[in-house]
C-alpha cells in the first residue's frame, strides 16, 4: 500500500493512495501513522481523497492513532480531510463523526491547527 | 477440506469457498455482493452494503476456532424478496463482534474495534449465528 507523507505548516499530512483502506492493509497504515507520531508527528491530517471503502479495521488505525496521540500528548490531533461520501456514511453510522474533525480540503485541515 | 477455492450458483444460490485467510477477504465480498447485485438486490448498489459483507466475511476469517486450514464458505441466496447470506466456516465455534456500538465520549474509552457488528447490523435487519450442514457461521438477512 502506498501512503504518501508531506509537511504542511505544523501539520503533517498522511495520503494512502488506495482506494481500498481495509483488513488487508489496515495494519500497515496503522504502523505507519504509529510511526510518524512516535516521531513526533502529533498534528496529523489523513487525506482520505483516494479512499472510498473503508472498514472497521481502517477505522480503528485511525482510534488507534488518535488515543496514541491523545495519550502522550494532549494537544495533537487527527484531523481528516477530503472524506468521501460512503466513507463519510460511515462514520456517522458509528458515529466517530463526532471523534474525528472533517474538511472538505486539506488546507482548511492545515490552518486548523495554527 | 481443500483449500482451494471453489464456486457454484443458480438463478437463487450462489456459493463460493475460499481459504480461510485475510488474502480472501477481497474476493470473497466481491463475489457476494457481485451475485447480489446480478439478482438486482436493491441494497446491494449501496457502498454500505459491500462494507457490511466484508465486516462478516472478515469476522469469520479473524475469529472462527479451528486451524489455518480452514476454510469460509459464502451462501448467499435471494428467494422471494428475501436476501440471505451465510458465512460459514470451523465445525468448532463463531463469535460475532460486541453488539454495542463503541461508545466515542470519551477519547480515554474509545475503542479500536468492535466496529463490525454495527455496519452489518445498519444494513441486515436479521442477523443471527446459525449452524449449516454441520458447519457455523453467521447468517444474515434482508428483505426488499
Amino acid at each position: 500500500m502506498q501512503i504518501d507523507v508531506d509537511k504542511g505548516g505544523a501539520a503533517t499530512i498522511v495520503r494512502p493512495v488506495a482506494e481500498r483502506l481495509d483488513i488487508e492493509v489496515a495494519s500497515d497504515f496503522r504502523a505507519m501513522l504509529l510511526s510518524l507520531i512516535d516521531q513526533g508527528n502529533r498534528q496529523l491530517v489523513v487525506d482520505l481523497n483516494h479512499v472510498t471503502f473503508i472498514d472497521s479495521s481502517g477505522l480503528g488505525a485511525l482510534v488507534s492513532a488518535l488515543k496514541t496521540i491523545k495519550r502522550t500528548n494532549g494537544t495533537g490531533d487527527v484531523r481528516l480531510a477530503r472524506v468521501q461520501p460512503p466513507v463519510v456514511s460511515l462514520l456517522e453510522i458509528i458515529r466517530l463523526n463526532r471523534v474525528f474533525t472533517s474538511y472538505p480540503d486539506v488546507s482548511g485541515a492545515i490552518e486548523s491547527f495554527e | 477440506m481443500s483449500a482451494a477455492p471453489s464456486r457454484a450458483s443458480s438463478d437463487e444460490h450462489a456459493t463460493l469457498t475460499v481459504p480461510r485467510r485475510i488474502a480472501s477477504v477481497r474476493p470473497a465480498t466481491a463475489f457476494l455482493v457481485e451475485a447480489a447485485q446480478a439478482r438486482h438486490v436493491p441494497a446491494a448498489a449501496s457502498p454500505l452494503f459491500e462494507v457490511a459483507v466484508s465486516e462478516a466475511v472478515t469476522n469469520a476469517v479473524r475469529h472462527s476456532a479451528g486451524g489455518a486450514d480452514q476454510t469460509v464458505t459464502c451462501d448467499l441466496d435471494v428467494v422471494e424478496g428475501r436476501l440471505t447470506l451465510r458465512i460459514l466456516t470451523g465445525d468448532i465455534g463463531f463469535s460475532l463482534p460486541d453488539a454495542a456500538p463503541p461508545s466515542p465520549s470519551s477519547i480515554e474509552f474509545l475503542r479500536e474495534n468492535g466496529y463490525g457488528l454495527p455496519i452489518i447490523r445498519s444494513v441486515f435487519p436479521s442477523v443471527r449465528v446459525v449452524e449449516w450442514n454441520g458447519r457455523f457461521g453467521v447468517e444474515l438477512s434482508l428483505l426488499f
